[in-house]
């Protein structure tokens, strides 16, 4: 099974591993993909990132350049996300302001949602932002670094409304996609691993599965080709329509 | 030399009777060696962080020292058939034995202490060569 990992740093932004140990690790982990990303805010330099990011290639691991936004507002949310996403193939953008997780549900250009809970008491999240994030095809993203690094109380809480957010996105039939967000090559881990702990949290393994495979995967290709110039943002690709229509 | 009845354990269930075990195969990956005791204080310690011990009886868990190989940083751990998940997701929330980091892979699922050996640990059985 080809499992992705949508949100890793390296060395090139906050983390502290190089790309190479990054991904040989995720390599060892059973990933076939990442997606290394770059925290993006007003004054960072995407540019640079992927030029660094393009010259590095790890055995036949499939590594595709992401940008994490740090939007303080929605006015700021929109100029951050105009400015990158014809440069990169995942827009993820980082929750925790109620205003930014609507925002991001509102635009389609946004290709994740991640952690919509975090810094908060609440979930962060209402029927409104999951009705628009489904109408808009964002996909709501758990990041497993901030249970990882919390314990007993702050952690119990965070992973109740984790268990909220991902029953709310099953039923109203939002994407979930799982990944690490791992800031050196500790903080990685086994896929398989991930889907159990969702699985403890209500999401059953099949979903779970598609967390980790099938959605980022369907995601990074339709942004390929929309980077390639052979689809238009927005448009559904039909094939073989009625001819007398 | 015959037992006293105060020593006797009770007889073998019957196999309806008896609780359907599973061995989970794991792996240690970590920059030194890593001593068995430490790591074993680590996978207690998570498991009963995130299972309580009410979940950890449950589960029926016991971490076997007698199949841990030290060279190769592999080990089985036993448990029930329905608490595989929850022992999966309780493994990874290990992060440190003693002072160095970790990361503990669970590389799979077995009946038998011998089909996990055969099917993780390279371990071959004589009648292979026959």
């Amino acid at each position: 099974m080809k499992f992705i990992d949508s949100q890793i740093f390296t060395n090139l932004c906050i983390g502290q591993d190089s790309v190479e140990d990054m991904v040989r690790s995720a390599k060892d982990l059973g990933y076939s993909g990442v997606v290394v990303n770059c925290n993006y805010n007003a004054n960072s330099d995407i540019r640079g990132f992927l030029d660094k990011l393009n010259a590095i290639k790890v055995d036949d691991m499939e590594i595709v350049a992401g940008v994490t936004i740090d939007a303080k507002d929605v006015i700021e949310l929109k100029g951050l996300i105009s400015k990158v996403r014809e440069q990169v193939e995942l827009v993820i953008v980082r929750g925790g302001r109620y205003a930014v997780n609507r925002g991001a549900c509102e635009d389609s250009r946004v290709d994740i949602l991640m952690n919509p809970h975090a810094g908060r008491i609440d979930n962060g999240l209402d029927e409104a932002c999951l009705g628009l994030a489904k109408k808009n095809n964002v996909a709501i993203g758990i990041s497993f670094r901030p249970i990882l690094k919390t314990y007993r109380r702050q952690r119990a809480q965070m992973l109740q409304n984790v268990a909220t957010n991902l029953k709310l996105c099953r039923e109203l039939g939002v994407k979930i996609i799982g990944c690490s967000g791992a800031q050196n090559k500790w903080e990685l881990r086994d896929a398989r691993q991930m889907i159990a702990v969702a699985d403890s949290f209500g999401l059953d393994l099949g979903k779970g599965f598609s967390a980790l495979t099938t959605t980022p995967i369907e995601i990074l290709q339709k942004n390929k080709k929309i980077l390639a110039g052979e689809q238009v943002r927005g448009a559904e690709m039909v094939i073989g329509g009625n001819e007398n229509v | 030399m015959k037992m006293s009845e105060e020593d006797r354990k009770p007889n073998f269930l019957s196999p309806s009777l008896r609780f359907k075990r599973r061995y989970i195969a794991y792996r240690v990956l970590s920059e030194k060696e890593v001593d068995f005791k430490e790591l074993s204080i680590a996978m207690w310690n998570s498991m009963l962080d995130y299972l309580g011990e009410k979940g950890v009886a449950e589960s029926r868990v016991w971490v076997l020292k007698s199949t841990y190989d030290a060279e190769k940083k592999m080990g089985l751990i036993r448990c029930i058939h329905t608490g595989t998940e929850n022992v999966r997701a309780a493994l990874s929330f290990v992060q440190k034995v003693g002072d160095q980091s970790v990361v503990i892979q669970v590389l799979g699922l077995s009946g038998t202490i011998k089909a996990a050996k055969q099917k993780f640990f390279g371990e071959r059985s004589l009648e292979a060569f026959v």
